[in-house]
């Protein structure tokens, strides 16, 4: 685009326009502030890094911690507001941000409530449809109305599915956690899988909404905002604790998953150019093993190079892995696990 | 350790275990603290007279245990740093300290935690920006840290201490800089080589005793009359952690004396001080947040600047490496990193255009923390030497 002086006129959809702001966080992955300030070399827009703190999970759960940690929150998000008013030029609304905040908590806890209902069985709905809804509350953007009553809609519909028994796969035999990024490139795959009765009932934690907690009381919308990023982030972290566990995120939920969701197996897909998919999943791996007898198998691939992911290979190795998954379905119950 | 050596053949001994002197200290009652990276402020642990142990890896070492728990596509060096640790070479330690200091790093101080399950282990998670929130978060950050420290040791941690302690590691601080200014001549008084073992040997031992190891190294080298041979080329190194010396000395082998780093066992992790606030713990957060120069923060050119200008957003954050350049007379930088690095990944082609507009010569190469993937990146650098003398 900067050699061109415009935006390539083969875009697809007529290109992303010059942006006036790249926003990025400091959480999650370094990518996501580097990638935004090497940018500077194609673009003059400003970079703004928004704060996100993620302690450990024993720190996080010091006296005091969680309410500095939103304290830090707050602050940084004044600070980017009055840096956004400094850049367009206009005041914050605060009424509709007040009202574009509570459609956004609103939503993201119609979506927990439906992805709670995939506990059941059979499943109701499978992954390759968790993966398409979910943007609308990742990603908030557009009509927000609109979209809450489509979550709206997605969850009666799923709940219907669950008192009528109708299955997202047919013949569920096997029930699996997915994590992290999917091979955008090859979701059919998952089809593929799913005619041989696997059922991916719940998948990577980052991009499952937070446990609802009620934010009805937090007046200032900033303050709201925080807590429930915060949540997203630490919602887990408690638990983790008491689990003994250490990793109170991206390794955790997946103990939790393979409890509630009562899983038989993990597919993790480990990706050469994302470390953030990919840096715990030995871990997860260990963990769900150890501590639930449920297995694990891995498919490495990447969103880039597509030449990594082979799916035919994938799908010889998943024969075998039902095996496995046979076996330790017989020691979880030896073992009074409970499914 | 020998009572007798001294300098440079003290710095070669300790070197070759360099767990030695932290395990007769230990015998002796004193408490081995780990710290990864050079973002735990040593500072607190000196303090309460802890010996700060810095964990590095051991690029000579197969990596054998930690592919159990880490992937092979992240961090070849949090990789080897965690292989030691479950090969049972870090057993000695009392506690650890990590710091969020890149995402891999980050997700290994859980693994850590999990699988070695230390006595004591703190997770410091240092804000990505240096907006004065995240300063004050960082000052808060510590005061948790300083809490569970004197709940570890059963001493209380007084401001007074600490600021004997931040005058010591200072001192130190200002020693490693007169240890580089004796790279300066042409050629230099002491070799890259022996740069990087001095200073992993001073990580390795209580702070004062590393300082009087590097004043006898800086007294043992400033009297040297054929110490380091003129080699025409002179090289600057950037990039993720250089904890060993097959590169260097393969750059040494080919030609060139590395006269000047900006590598986290090297001048990044010694040259900025730490100034004496009323609260001792606010001057120490500036210097780890603000005044470290590692990629892992983010930074720009004005706070809030609604206008980006590339050029002077790199002339932000890199002027410092044409500094270095000028004092210490470069005439080349070698940009590299290990592999999967990707703080210092992002940050190669805004420096080499930085570089560009400053005329300096340079070349990036990539590694694998590992002595086998040097032996391909010879020829590259032999080909860069070429085209700087030319």
């Amino acid at each position: 685009m900067k050699d061109l002086g415009e935006i390539p006129p083969e875009a697809p959809m007529g290109g992303m326009p010059k942006p006036v702001l790249l926003m990025s966080a400091g959480s999650l992955c370094d990518a996501r502030y580097k990638w935004f300030q090497a940018l500077g070399r194609y673009l003059d827009a400003p970079v703004w890094v928004l704060e996100l703190p993620h302690l450990g999970v024993k720190e996080g759960l010091m006296e005091g911690a969680y309410d500095q940690a939103i304290r830090f929150m707050v602050e940084e998000l004044r600070e980017f507001v009055g840096f956004l008013e400094k850049l367009l030029g206009k005041k914050m609304d605060w009424d509709k941000l007040e009202d574009i905040s509570n459609d956004i908590i609103d939503m993201n806890r119609i979506w927990y409530e439906t992805n709670e209902l995939r506990k059941a069985r059979p499943c109701p709905m499978h992954s390759r449809d968790f993966w398409t809804c979910m943007t609308g509350c990742l990603y908030p953007a557009g009509d927000l109305k609109a979209l809450k009553k489509m979550y709206q809609d997605l969850y009666d519909e799923v709940k219907y599915r669950v008192e009528n028994k109708i299955a997202a796969c047919p013949n569920e035999k096997y029930r699996l956690v997915f994590a992290e990024l999917p091979p955008w490139h090859s979701l059919k795959f998952f089809d593929r899988l799913a005619e041989r009765g696997w059922s991916f009932v719940v998948e990577s934690w980052a991009y499952h909404p937070p446990k609802p907690i009620d934010l009805s009381q937090v007046k200032d919308p900033l303050e709201r905002i925080a807590k429930f990023t915060y949540q997203w982030f630490a919602g887990y972290f408690e638990e983790s604790e008491k689990q003994g566990e250490q990793m109170g995120y991206f390794g955790y939920p997946y103990l939790e998953y393979a409890r509630d969701w009562q899983c038989d197996g993990a597919l993790l897909h480990p990706l050469l150019s994302c470390r953030t998919a990919t840096n715990h999943l030995m871990y997860v791996q260990d963990r769900l093993i150890q501590k639930s007898n449920v297995p694990s198998l891995v498919a490495s691939g990447d969103i880039v190079d597509l030449t990594l992911f082979d799916p035919e290979d994938t799908l010889r190795r998943a024969e075998a892995f039902e095996e496995t998954m046979d076996h330790y379905k017989e020691v979880r119950k030896k073992e009074g696990l409970g499914w | 350790m020998s009572e007798k050596s001294k300098g440079l053949s003290k710095v070669e001994e300790i070197c070759s275990q360099r767990s030695g002197r932290a395990k007769e200290l230990k015998d002796e009652g004193k408490k081995i603290m780990g710290y990864f990276c050079i973002y735990p402020p040593l500072e607190m642990l000196s303090a309460l007279d802890l010996l700060p142990y810095r964990i590095l890896g051991d690029m000579r070492e197969p990596i054998t245990k930690a592919d159990a728990c880490l992937p092979t596509v992240v961090c070849p060096f949090d990789r080897s740093a965690l292989d030691l640790g479950l090969k049972g070479k870090y057993d000695f330690l009392d506690g650890v300290v990590w710091a969020h200091v890149c995402e891999v790093g980050e997700k290994t101080a859980h693994v850590w935690r999990t699988y070695l399950n230390p006595a004591y282990f703190h997770f410091i998670d240092i804000p990505h920006t240096i907006h004065k929130p995240a300063q004050n978060q960082f000052v808060q950050q510590l005061k948790d840290f300083q809490k569970t420290l004197m709940s570890f040791t059963g001493k209380k941690l007084t401001s007074e201490m600490l600021a004997e302690a931040i005058n010591a590691h200072n001192e130190q601080r200002s020693l490693v800089r007169k240890l580089y200014d004796l790279r300066k001549p042409d050629p230099p008084l002491i070799s890259g080589s022996e740069v990087i073992k001095t200073l992993k040997a001073i990580m390795s031992l209580p702070v004062k005793e590393g300082s009087e190891l590097l004043r006898e190294v800086i007294s043992e080298v400033g009297e040297r009359k054929d110490g380091v041979p003129f080699r025409p080329v002179r090289l600057l190194i950037w990039g993720s952690i250089i904890d060993d010396t097959p590169l260097i000395e393969m750059m040494e082998e080919l030609g060139a004396n590395v006269v000047m780093d900006d590598t986290c066992v090297g001048s990044r992790a010694f040259f900025p001080d730490v100034k004496l606030t009323p609260d001792p713990l606010e001057g120490l957060a500036y210097r780890y947040l603000v005044d470290l120069k590692c990629p892992r923060t983010f930074k720009e050119s004005t706070y809030g600047e609604t206008k980006k200008d590339y050029l002077t957003d790199l002339r932000s954050r890199f002027s410092y490496i044409s500094d270095y350049a000028k004092e210490w007379k470069v005439s080349g930088v070698v940009l590299q990193s290990v592999r999967y690095c990707d703080i210092h990944g992002y940050e190669v082609p805004g420096l080499g255009d930085y570089l560009d507009s400053v005329g300096l010569p340079h070349t990036y190469i990539e590694h694998t923390y590992d002595e086998r993937s040097l032996a391909p990146l010879r020829t590259r650098i032999q080909a860069f030497l070429e085209i700087i003398r030319s």
